[in-house]
């Protein structure tokens, strides 16, 4: 099975070559056969990288323990799921999986493309061909997932899974980043096409609209996933910590989100061509980068991978497509000249213009704070650290202005927008929005930036509804539909408009929930069986400890009972777990603490078991009450929702799209 | 052994199935004239998605007569710019 493996790595990386000489070969003599005999090499690499990660998955399952990626993170005592998951839990089967969504992408797109931009087709085949020979020689040379193992002895069980991935959000959030890191080599690879050919319309931007939405959905829910783990596995009550792997998953969701809407323009107005290439080649070098940042080890992370010597070969390939994308970029600037100025400071144009200067600042921000500490301690020798605070700081005043942008949007007209409009569209929500705030200062909020954020939540609300409200109006009134009907005409006739409503309704609530981390309490103490402690209006009693021996590790349960103002509310079970509990090596037992937690629309109860004296049975229990959470994991729904009904194609969807 | 007679047996398969079209005869260079056309018929469909966009907003009250106007008569100049290239290209 392993040489099997190998040998298919071996073979998909010889063909890759190929598939470039053959293009390269096509390129110059204009001969048909070479293009068709590169799209089947490229196939072949795809079908061969897909049978050895299904190799590599058949070895996990089996327990094929000479493996050594299989004996370094499965083990006999692993549930099955966990063994499939495993796939991605360490460097070597995560770029195998990272290739093989490569060619899963690469092979769609060949298909799809079979008959459509004869032009381009061969540079997008040879640049995704140069990225799968990329990640071929990481796979066959640096990081070979079938490596036999190190051991003059006949292994018989692995050390098995790090129990922090067996769960099943861990299941779906590493491949869903992946889906979103890899995806944006396809309009990368467009681009490059457009940037060869010099057919620099709106043709390539407008066969990259829906790749680029997919992927950029999956990576928003890629990260939303991850924040979801984080918060309902870590245990430390947070769903997002600044941490540089998180960042490095961000940084390329900011510019492929500025991205998404900056070809709204180059579609419709045929501006922003030179951006939209920048922008496409950032967020393509910052998936790679990201990609780099995880594996190198250079930044400390709980969700990177050990130190490897992965990192030079990652940065001589970003210094690789930065060079290239450079050198096209510059030589075809006479052809990116667009005919178009901005008319006026005041246009739908600009404010998708600042929204871009506002994402990519973010971005900035956000890379800076990331790779500060590596740059002080390059230029001090000092590794300085930037933590929460830092990016809160400059973030959070600068997202508010992106939500303001989501507001006034839509209340903009193209090219300019006259007095009238501008007093007419913004009356009601400006309106909406103030009266929004003086309810919220009713109930006693005083602090200036949750107030701005109820403002604008509002303020973009009323201008959704409004959109809609109106929509539907005209329908009933021109077509006599019920407005239920109407409704669902409208949204479907204008898909990627009002799925781009319902995405912003998705950032609004989570804005909404971001506000109450302003009002998150927390606690921590020391408690036998019996004991009472009091937080933000509950009472909790420890009122039951137990011990239960599982499969795959043993675990003490702790019985707190939740009650609020004399009523009995909840019974919450937070436990202390002891994996690989039976290892006799103490060093290899790995300690967990399963959180147990009461969650409400206004705020959730969550508790955590942080350790236990065994011969005081003295419990160190953690009780946080975070406010408005659950805003954010409807925020995600609508982000989903909206832009599956901007993916979903119309009736009059124009081909290529 | 088993692993090196489907390592062999794959390979064969993929080859195979890779150098099928060398063996058809030469094909014809690629047409300039189909990549112009399929520019300007794109650029039509967005214009037209556009005045329908243009006409919705005006009808929902979210542009003023005068912003209308403005828009659809460029937006039309527009379209009749691209149509006359989709003629004169297909007289060529």
């Amino acid at each position: 099975m392993p040489v099997y493996g190998a040998s298919l790595l071996s073979i998909s990386l010889g063909l890759a070559v190929l598939t470039i000489f053959l293009l390269v070969f096509f390129l110059r003599r204009d001969d048909d056969r070479f293009f068709f005999v590169a799209q089947r090499t490229s196939l072949s690499v795809c079908f061969l990288v897909t049978l050895a990660t299904v190799t590599l998955l058949a070895s996990l399952v089996k327990g094929d323990f000479d493996v050594d990626y299989v004996a370094r993170y499965t083990s006999l005592g692993t549930p099955t799921l966990y063994k499939f998951t495993a796939i991605w839990a360490g460097q070597s089967g995560s770029l195998l999986f990272w290739l093989f969504i490569l060619c899963c992408y690469s092979a769609v797109v060949l298909l799809q493309n079979r008959n459509r931009h004869e032009k381009l087709m061969p540079y997008v085949i040879m640049t995704l061909a140069v990225v799968q020979t990329f990640f071929l020689l990481l796979v066959n040379f640096v990081a070979n997932p079938f490596s036999p193992v190190e051991a003059n002895f006949p292994v018989h069980d692995g050390l098995g899974l790090n129990p922090l991935l067996q769960n099943p959000t861990m299941a779906i959030h590493p491949p869903m980043l992946y889906l979103g890191y890899v995806g944006f080599s396809v309009p990368f690879a467009f681009a490059i096409a457009a940037l060869f050919t010099r057919q620099l319309d709106a043709v390539w931007v407008r066969s990259i609209r829906r790749w680029t939405l997919f992927t950029w959905l999956a990576l928003g829910l890629g990260i939303l996933l991850g924040g979801w783990w984080a918060y309902n596995e870590l245990g430390w009550g947070g769903y997002w910590a600044w941490d540089p792997v998180e960042n490095a998953s961000f940084m390329p969701w900011l510019t492929g989100t500025a991205f998404i809407h900056s070809i709204i323009i180059q579609e419709k107005k045929n501006m922003l061509k030179v951006w939209n290439m920048i922008l496409i080649f950032v967020t393509f070098v910052l998936c790679i980068f990201g990609t780099f940042l995880t594996r190198s080890g250079i930044v400390s992370s709980v969700h990177s991978f050990t130190a490897s010597s992965l990192g030079p070969m990652f940065l001589t390939f970003v210094f690789l497509i930065l060079v290239v994308s450079i050198y096209l970029l510059l030589t075809r600037l006479d052809d990116l000249k667009t005919e178009r100025r901005l008319e006026s400071f005041i246009s739908r144009e600009s404010g998708f213009l600042f929204n871009n200067v506002i994402f990519v600042s973010i971005c900035f921000a956000v890379l800076w704070g990331t790779m500060f500490p590596i740059v002080s301690e390059a230029v001090t020798g000092t590794q300085i650290t930037v933590g929460a605070p830092f990016f809160n700081q400059i973030t959070i005043p600068i997202g508010l202005i992106l939500l303001f942008l989501a507001g006034i949007g839509p209340l903009l007209a193209w090219r300019r927008t006259s007095k009238e409009s501008l007093i007419r569209n913004f009356s009601i929500p400006v309106l909406t929005g103030l009266g929004t705030v003086v309810v919220v200062m009713g109930f006693g909020v005083r602090a200036v930036y949750p107030l701005v954020t109820v403002f604008l939540t509002a303020f973009v609300t009323a201008t959704v509804v409004l959109e809609f409200w109106r929509g539907v109006t005209v329908r009933t009134r021109k077509f006599g539909e019920n407005p239920f009907i109407a409704l669902l005409k409208m949204i479907s006739k204008n898909r990627s408009r009002y799925g781009g409503y319902i995405v912003h309704m998705g950032i609004v609530f989570m804005f909404v929930g971001f506000i109450g981390k302003a009002f998150d309490k927390d606690k921590e103490w020391s408690m036998l069986v019996g004991d009472e402690v009091h937080i933000a209006g509950y009472d909790i009693v420890l009122t039951d400890l137990n011990e239960e021996e599982r499969p795959n590790h043993f675990a003490w349960i702790a019985t707190l009972d939740v009650v609020k103002e004399g009523k009995d509310v909840v019974s919450l079970h937070p436990e202390k777990r002891i994996y690989f509990h039976r290892n006799p090596n103490p060093d290899r037992r790995q300690p967990h603490s399963e959180l147990s937690l009461y969650s409400t629309w206004r705020e959730d109860v969550y508790s955590v078991f942080g350790g236990i004296d065994q011969d005081k049975e003295l419990l160190t229990i953690k009780i946080m009450v975070n406010r408005l959470v659950r805003f954010v994991w409807l925020g995600s729904y609508l982000l989903l929702f909206g832009t599956v009904i901007s993916l979903w194609p119309s009736r009059g969807f124009v081909k290529g799209a | 052994m088993f692993a090196t007679i489907m390592t062999v047996l794959t390979f064969v398969v993929v080859l195979v199935f890779s150098v099928q079209p060398l063996f058809i005869s030469r094909g014809r260079s690629r047409s300039s004239y189909k990549v112009t056309a399929e520019a300007l018929e794109l650029r039509k469909l967005l214009l037209y998605e556009q005045i329908k966009e243009l006409e919705l907003e005006y009808e929902m009250g979210s542009i003023s007569s005068a912003d209308f106007q403005l828009n659809r008569s460029e937006l039309k100049r527009e379209v009749s710019t691209v149509l006359e290239k989709m003629n004169s290209i297909s007289l060529e």
